[in-house]
C-alpha cells in the first residue's frame, strides 16, 4: 500500500491532469498501469491522478507514421496488426519477450518511457525505430525520442505528460531487436536494436542502440559509422562485431560481467545485422 | 501382483474441489477480530552485536500493540529444525539475540493493529551495533583466527562451536587409500553448490490467538505441527496441553517449512496482548530469513579396475549451514548417506567433512536434504571415470550399482547425524529404470549423432541415476485413527501434513483398498495437535510410506470390528470381505451394507464407535530408485544452455496414484533443473543478497522446461502400504548431474559450479 | 474514498484508501479466493484477476484505476458442484498439488481460451509464463489447458 497518498485522481482531460500535477508538484505521480508505483512502493508519491480516462489509449497510422497513445499496454499492442507495418517480424517478438504476459496487460508505453529504466526494453526499441515522443506541459510538442533522453528528460516530465510515442513506417528501414536473458521471462540483461536503411545495395545510414550494459541505451556511432556506405557483406559484419567485442561501451553488475557483456554485445550485433542481412536480400529479390 | 481396487488408481485429489474453486482453505484465508499485524526487523550487518537498542518510540505509537526485543523476551537456546525429539541439530538458536550474524537476521518485531504501523514503528526502533568480521566464504570458517560466529556460552550440540564447525565426520570403511593407489583409474574432483531457495508460492504464514479455554491456537503454514508444538513449549516455557497448532491447507513447503520460524514471535504476541496475531514473511524474507539449501562443496575420488569395478569411493564435504545450524548435521550426513550405498561394489568408502557457520542466510532442510549435492558430484565423477577409460557411463553404472537383496555398509554407518541402521534391499528396479530409460531415450542412438547441430550450437546427451530413502528408520512415528459414522462413511485423522503433494489423497486410498470402500466415502482431516493423532510431519520421503502404514494399520482393525458385527448380523460362519462399501458371504451371497453395521453399533446392540488408531516406526528406509536422461542444447555464441528432453525412469514401489507420483517426479525435475540453469542467490561483499526476488532470483516458468517423459517402474516394496515406497524427494537428484554431464558430452567442458549460467559456460570454453 | 465496480458480475461499492492496490481491498473485503501476492512486483501471478477480461496481477493494480471496471476472480469460473471444464480438466489431469497458484493460472487458461479457443501449445506455454508454479512443474497443466480446450469445443457443438 502506498501510505502516503491522500487522492487518487482521474482527470478526463489532457489540461486537467497537467494542472494536477502542476498543483501538487513535486508530490504527484501519474499512473499509467501503476506497477511500477505498486513494485517500488513510492513513499513520495500523495496525489495520484490516474491517466485512464485520458483520451490516449490508441493506436494509429497516419502519414507513414505509426501514433502509440501513452496508456496503450504491451499486450494491446501486441495484439495491433500494425505493429507489421512499422518492422515486419521483428517488433512483435520483441515485445513478447517483455517481462510476462500478465504485466504485459498492465505496463503501459508511456509509464514505460517515463520509468526508462537502464535496462528497459521499451526505450532501447523505439530509439532503435528513429521514434519521436510526445509530450504535453500545457502545449502540445514533439521530440526526436534520443534528443529527449539525451536532455533531462525527468525533470520535463515532472511537469509534463507522455502522450504518445510515434515511428516512422519507413520503407527503406530494416530493423532488428535482440536482448539477452538468463531465462525465457527476464529482464535483459543487454539489448540492442539496429536500424539500416539501404541505398543501392550500400548502407546509407545506421542507428544502432545497446541498453541494459547495465547503464541507460547509448548510441554506437563508431559501429554506425564502420557500417555506413558499405555493403552489409559477411566481412563487414565480422568487422563491426569485432570493433564492437573490443569498444563496447559495458559494466559488470550483480549479473554478469563486464567481459561477458562485451562479447555479447558483438553476438547480439552479429545475429541483428543477420537477420537484416537475409531481410534485405530476400526484399531486393522480391 | 495383486490388484488394487484404490490403490493404483488416478483418484482425483480429495481437496481439489476446494483448491480449484478457490475456497478459503490457507492459513490466511480468515481473519479474526481485532487481529495484530507483526512485522520483524532484520539486521543489516552480517555479524555484529546490539551495543543499544531502543524500542520505546516504536512502543508509544499509536496502534502499536507490542514491540519484542532481546531484552523482553526468554533467552532459551532451541533449534528452529523441526526434527525428532531429541533433535540431531545443535541449539544455537534465539528468540532474539544480542547479536546478529547475518544479513537478515533478527533484531526486533513489532505487533500492531495494522500492517502500516507495524512497518512504521520498525523505522522508529533505535539500534546502535557494533560490527564484527564476518565469515562470508565457508572455507575461512575453518582458518586460524576466524571470527566465531556462535561464542555463546548456551550453545549445544555443535561440533566445535569455537573452531565454527557444527558437525564433523571421518568414516572409513576398509582401506580408501590403498584401495586407490591399487585402482587402474582414479578420477577427482570438486563439485559445489549454491544458495538455493524453495520459493514456495504461500510465504510462512502464521496466526496465532486465544480459544475460549485460553488455549493458544496457532494456524500455521507447517510441515511440522507437532515438532511446532513441543519446540514452542520448551521455548516459551508453557505445557503441551495449552497449545494447539493448527496445519489448514499449504502453499507448498519444499522443507523450508519444516522449522518453526514465525510461530514463537505471534504465540509471544497473543500471550502478551491476549489478541490474535499474524506475522507473514515477504518475498524478500523468504529468501534472505527463512531457510535455503545448503551450499556444499563436495570432493569425490573414486578408483576403478580395468573391469570397471569401482574399488574406492572418498568424499569429502565442506557443508555451509549459514549463521545457524538447523539441519546442519543431518543434511551433511544425507549427502553421503543417500548416494554412497547405490555403488555398493565399492568396497573401500570414506566419507569425511564438516560443516561450518558462515554470517550468510541460514540453510536447512530442502527437498532431496544433502543428497541432491553429493549426486552432483558422484554423477559427475561416474562420468568423468568412464571417459577416462573409455566406456559408456551407461554401462560403468550397471556395472555397480546396487541390487535386490544386497546392502550396503553405510546404511548402518551413516544415519540422521549418528549411526544409522542396517538395511537390505529388498525392492530394486534400478537395472529396469535404466534399460527402460535408456530404450525411451534412444541413448545409443542419440550418443552417435554428430555433435554440432547447427553452426556454434551443439547437442549433448547425459545421464545419472540414484536413489533416496523412505522415512528415518527407527527414529519417526506416523499415526492414524480411522472412525466410522453411522451411515457407513468414515473419518481418517492424520497428523500427516498435506503441504500441496496430495498425502491426504494417498492416505483415504490407502484407508479405502484396506477397508474395502470408495474414496469418496471417507473425509481427511490433516493436521490438528488436538484432534489428530501424532505424525512426525512431512519430511524425508516418509508419508505415503510411513504414515500410509499407519493408516494401513488402522484400517485393517477398523475392518476387523466391522466385520465382527458383521458376522453377527448375518449369522453367517464362513469368510466376510467388504467391496465397494457393502459386506459380503463369500459363497452365499448375503449381503449387508455398512449404513446398517454402522447404526446397530451407535444405537442398538453392541453399542460403540467403530474406530482404531494405529501407529508405525520402520526398521527399515527402503530406497527408491531412478534414471535420468537428458538432452541439452548449447548455444557456444551465448553459452545458454537449453534443455530439450528430459526422461525419468523411477522405481517408487506401487504407485498408489499414479498420476499424483507423475506430479512429483515432474515438479522435483524442474526444480532441479532451476539449480542446474538459473537459481541461486548473489551476495555483495558485506554478505547482502542482491537478488532477493524473483526478478532476479530466476525460478523457471513454463517456456523455460523441456519435454519431460515419465517411466514409472514399479516394483513390490515388501515394508510399505501395498508395496509403496517414496517419491517426493528423490528425481530432484537427477538435473544437476544429467545436465553437467549432457554439457560435458556436447562440447567437453566440466561444469562444475551451479548453477551453470551462460557466462560460466563461456569461460570454460575460453571465450571471455 | 469511494470505489464502484463490478466483481463477477455483481455491482460493488468499498471504502478504501486511494494508495491500495485491488488485491488489498479484494483480500480485506473477503475475497479470499484471490491467493498470494507477496512477490510485490506481479511476477509470481498468483493473484490474477480479470481486469475487462484481461488477466493481470490485482497486486499491481491501484484500486483507483478500478472505478467502473469490471473485475472477475475465480469465483466466476464455477462452484464446488459445477466445476467449470477447466476446472474439471485441472483435477482430472492433476495439474493440482498445492493450489495455491491455481486460481491464478485458471483464470489466464480461461481469458486465453476465450480468446482461441483451439491455442497451440506454444501458446498456451507462453500465456502460462507469467504465473509461477513451484509444484508441478507445468507440465500437467499445459496438458490440462489443452484437455479443457477440448471439452468446451465439445460443449460448444
Ligand atoms: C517483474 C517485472 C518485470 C519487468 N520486466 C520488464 C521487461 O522485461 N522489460 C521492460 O522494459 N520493463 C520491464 N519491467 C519494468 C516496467 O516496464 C516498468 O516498471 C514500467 O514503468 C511499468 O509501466 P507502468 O505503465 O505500469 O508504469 P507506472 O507505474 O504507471 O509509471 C511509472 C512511472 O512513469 C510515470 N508515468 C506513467 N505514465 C506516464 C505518462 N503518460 N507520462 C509521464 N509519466 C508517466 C509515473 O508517474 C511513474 O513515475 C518489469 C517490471 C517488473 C515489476
Amino acid at each position: 500500500m502506498l501510505k502516503e497518498v491522500v487522492e487518487f485522481y482521474a482527470p478526463r482531460e489532457l489540461e486537467e491532469a497537467h494542472g494536477l500535477l502542476l498543483k501538487h508538484y513535486p508530490h504527484a505521480q501519474l499512473v499509467g498501469g501503476g506497477l511500477d508505483l505498486t513494485w517500488r512502493e513510492r513513499k513520495e508519491a500523495r496525489y495520484l491522478i490516474g491517466l485512464d480516462h485520458l483520451p490516449l489509449k490508441f493506436i494509429k497510422s497516419e502519414e507513414g507514421t505509426l501514433e502509440v497513445g501513452a496508456m496503450v499496454t504491451i499486450r494491446e499492442l501486441l495484439e495491433n496488426e500494425a505493429l507489421e507495418n512499422v518492422a515486419p517480424d521483428s517488433l512483435k517478438p520483441a515485445l513478447k519477450a517483455i517481462a510476462t504476459p500478465l504485466l504485459r496487460g498492465v505496463i503501459t508505453v508511456g509509464g514505460s518511457l517515463a520509468r526508462a529504466y537502464p535496462w528497459s526494453d521499451l526505450p532501447a526499441l523505439f530509439l532503435g525505430l528513429e521514434s519521436k515522443i510526445g509530450i504535453f506541459d500545457g502545449k502540445y510538442r514533439v521530440f526526436e525520442l534520443r534528443e529527449f533522453y539525451e536532455g533531462d528528460f525527468r525533470e520535463v516530465l515532472r511537469r509534463a505528460l507522455i502522450t504518445k510515442v510515434l515511428i516512422p513506417q519507413s520503407k527503406g528501414r530494416y530493423f532488428s531487436y535482440r536482448r539477452f536473458t538468463r531465462t525465457e521471462v527476464d529482464i535483459p540483461l543487454l539489448n540492442q536494436a539496429v536500424s539500416l536503411h539501404f541505398r543501392e545495395g550500400k548502407i546509407e545510414h545506421a542507428r544502432i542502440f545497446l541498453g541494459a550494459r547495465p547503464g541507460f541505451p547509448l548510441e554506437l556511432e563508431e559501429i554506425e559509422g564502420l557500417l555506413e556506405g558499405k555493403e552489409l557483406s559477411e566481412g563487414v559484419i565480422g568487422e563491426a562485431c569485432a570493433m564492437l567485442r573490443e569498444s563496447a561501451p559495458v559494466e559488470s553488475d550483480f549479473r554478469i560481467s563486464k567481459e561477458f557483456r562485451k562479447h555479447l554485445a558483438g553476438v547480439l550485433l552479429e545475429e541483428n545485422l543477420r537477420e537484416i542481412k537475409g531481410k534485405y536480400e530476400s526484399s531486393i529479390q522480391a | 501382483m495383486k490388484k488394487y481396487r484404490v490403490v493404483g488408481q488416478d483418484v482425483e485429489k480429495v481437496d481439489g474441489r476446494a483448491l480449484v474453486t478457490g475456497q478459503p482453505v490457507f492459513t490466511d484465508d480468515f481473519s479474526l477480530p481485532g487481529m495484530l499485524y507483526g512485522k520483524i526487523l532484520r539486521s543489516p550487518y552480517a555479524h555484529a552485536l546490539i551495543k543499544e537498542i531502543n524500542a520505546s518510540e516504536a512502543e508509544k505509537l499509536k496502534g502499536v500493540e507490542a514491540v519484542f526485543t532481546y531484552k523482553n523476551v526468554p533467552r532459551k537456546a532451541y533449534t528452529t529444525a523441526g526434527q525428532g525429539y531429541p533433535e540431531p541439530s545443535p541449539y544455537d538458536s534465539f528468540i532474539f539475540d544480542k547479536k546478529v550474524r547475518f544479513v537478515g537476521d533478527r533484531v526486533a518485531a513489532v505487533f500492531a493493529e495494522s500492517l502500516s504501523i507495524a512497518e512504521e514503528a520498525l523505522s522508529l526502533i533505535k539500534v546502535e551495533y557494533e560490527e564484527l568480521p564476518a565469515i562470508l566464504d565457508p572455507e575461512d570458517a575453518l582458518k586460524d583466527g576466524a571470527p566465531v560466529i556462535h561464542d555463546e556460552p548456551e550453545i549445544q550440540g555443535a561440533h566445535d562451536p569455537s573452531r565454527n564447525i557444527v558437525s564433523h565426520v571421518d568414516l572409513e570403511i576398509g582401506d580408501v587409500d590403498q584401495a586407490l593407489r591399487d585402482s587402474d583409474f582414479v578420477v577427482e574432483g570438486i563439485w559445489e553448490t549454491q544458495y538455493a531457495q524453495h520459493c514456495p508460492m504461500e510465504a510462512h504464514i502464521a496466526i496465532a490467538y486465544l480459544d475460549e479455554r485460553g488455549k493458544l491456537v496457532i494456524r500455521s503454514s507447517t510441515q511440522v505441527p507437532f515438532h511446532a508444538r513441543r519446540i514452542l513449549s520448551f521455548l516459551l516455557g508453557i505445557p503441551i496441553s495449552k497449545i494447539r497448532v493448527i496445519k489448514p491447507r499449504i502453499g507448498g513447503g519444499f522443507g523450508a517449512k519444516q522449522e518453526v520460524l514465525i510461530e514463537d514471535l505471534v504465540a509471544l504476541a497473543t500471550l502478551k496482548t491476549k489478541r490474535p496475531a499474524r506475522l507473514e514473511l515477504t518475498r524478500e524474507e523468504e529468501f534472505v530469513s527463512s531457510r535455503t539449501m545448503h551450499p556444499m562443496k563436495v570432493k569425490v575420488r573414486l578408483g576403478a579396475d580395468k573391469e570397471g569395478m569401482l574399488k574406492a569411493i572418498e568424499m569429502d564435504i565442506l557443508s555451509n549451514t549459514g549463521a545457524y545450524g538447523a539441519h546442519g548435521p543431518t543434511v551433511f550426513f544425507n549427502a553421503g548417506s543417500k548416494t554412497l550405498p547405490l555403488y555398493n561394489k565399492a568396497e573401500n568408502v570414506r566419507f569425511t567433512g564438516n560443516v561450518v557457520y558462515t554470517n550468510l542466510p541460514v540453510a536447512g532442510a530442502y527437498r532431496g536434504y544433502g543428497a541432491t549435492e553429493g549426486y552432483f558430484a558422484l554423477e559427475c565423477a561416474i562420468d568423468e571415470l568412464a571417459r577416462k577409460m573409455g566406456i559408456d557411463p551407461l554401462i560403468l553404472r550397471q556395472k555397480n550399482h546396487i541390487r535386490p537383496g544386497e546392502t550396503s555398509p553405510i546404511f548402518k554407518k551413516l544415519g540422521e547425524g549418528r549411526e544409522g541402521v542396517p538395511q537390505t534391499v529388498e525392492s530394486c528396479g534400478l537395472e529396469e529404470c535404466i534399460e527402460n530409460g535408456r530404450e525411451l531415450f534412444e541413448w545409443e542412438k542419440k550418443r552417435s549423432l554428430p555433435r554440432e547441430v547447427a553452426p556454434g550450437i551443439y547437442r549433448g546427451y547425459g545421464m545419472a541415476i540414484m536413489m533416496q530413502g523412505s522415512a528415518i528408520p527407527l527414529v519417526d512415528m506416523a499415526s492414524a485413527t480411522i472412525k466410522m459414522n453411522e451411515d457407513g462413511s468414515f473419518l481418517l485423522l492424520v497428523g500427516a501434513t498435506d503441504l500441496g503433494t496430495g498425502s491426504d489423497t494417498i492416505l483415504a486410498q490407502i484407508a479405502c483398498e484396506e477397508i474395502g470402500i470408495p474414496v469418496k466415502n471417507i473425509t481427511v482431516y490433516s493436521s490438528d495437535t488436538d484432534f489428530t493423532p501424532f505424525d512426525k510431519g512431512a519430511y524425508a520421503s516418509s508419508t505415503t510410506y510411513l504414515s500410509g502404514e499407519a493408516v494401513r494399520k488402522a484400517a485393517r482393525k477398523v475392518k476387523e470390528q466391522i466385520l465382527t458385527v458383521a458376522h453377527i448380523l448375518l449369522g453367517a460362519s464362513g469368510d466376510l470381505v467388504i467391496e465397494d462399501g457393502l459386506v459380503k458371504e463369500v459363497g452365499t451371497g448375503k449381503t449387508l451394507t455398512l449404513e446398517e453395521i454402522g447404526l446397530r453399533s451407535f444405537y442398538m446392540a453392541d453399542q460403540r464407535q467403530i474406530q482404531a488408531t494405529a501407529s508405525h516406526v520402520s526398521e527399515v528406509s527402503p530406497p527408491p530408485f531412478a534414471a535420468h536422461f537428458v538432452e541439452v542444447e548449447v548455444d557456444t555464441r551465448t553459452g545458454k544452455i537449453t534443455p530439450i528432453l528430459y526422461v525419468a525412469a523411477v522405481d517408487c514401489g506401487v504407485a498408489v496414484n499414479p498420476q499424483l507420483t507423475r506430479g512429483q517426479i515432474i515438479g522435483s525435475i524442474v526444480n532441479g533443473l532451476g539449480f542446474a540453469l538459473s537459481e541461486g542467490l548473489v551476495f555483495n561483499t558485506r554478505g547482502m543478497p542482491l537478488n532477493p526476488n524473483f526478478l532476479d532470483y530466476k525460478v523457471l516458468s513454463s517456456l523455460d522446461i523441456p519435454e519431460i517423459e515419465v517411466i514409472l517402474v514399479e516394483t513390490h516394496e515388501p515394508s510399505g502400504p501395498f508395496g509403496a515406497k517414496s517419491v517426493a524427494e528423490i528425481c530432484i537428484n537427477g538435473p544437476l548431474p544429467a545436465v553437467a554431464n549432457a554439457v560435458y558430452d556436447a562440447l567437453g567442458i566440466q561444469l562444475k559450479k551451479a548453477p551453470f549460467t551462460a557466462e560460466s559456460v563461456l569461460r570454460l570454453l575460453g571465450k571471455i | 474514498m469511494r470505489v464502484q465496480f463490478k466483481l463477477n458480475h455483481k455491482e460493488v461499492s468499498f471504502n478504501v484508501h486511494p494508495g491500495e492496490s485491488l488485491f488489498e481491498v479484494l483480500r480485506r473485503e473477503g475475497n479470499y479466493e484471490v491467493k498470494g501476492s507477496n512477490c510485490r512486483d506481479g511476477s509470481c501471478g498468483a493473484c490474477t484477476v480479470l481486469l475487462d477480461g484481461v488477466p493481470v496481477p490485482s497486486c499491481t493494480i491501484l484500486i483507483g484505476r478500478v472505478e467502473g471496471r469490471e473485475v472477475e476472480t475465480i469465483e466466476s469460473l464455477g462452484d464446488m458442484e459445477n466445476l467449470h471444464p477447466l476446472q474439471r480438466a485441472f483435477l482430472e489431469n492433476g495439474a493440482v498439488q498445492c493450489g495455491y497458484c491455481i486460481p491464478g493460472i485458471l483464470l489466464v487458461a480461461k481469458a486465453l481460451l476465450d480468446r482461441d479457443p483451439n491455442p497451440s501449445r506454444e501458446e498456451i506455454e507462453e500465456e502460462l509464463s507469467g504465473n509461477i508454479c513451484r509444484c508441478t512443474g507445468y507440465v500437467q497443466q499445459i496438458e490440462a489447458i489443452e484437455r479443457a480446450a477440448e471439452l468446451l469445443r465439445e460443449e460448444r457443438k
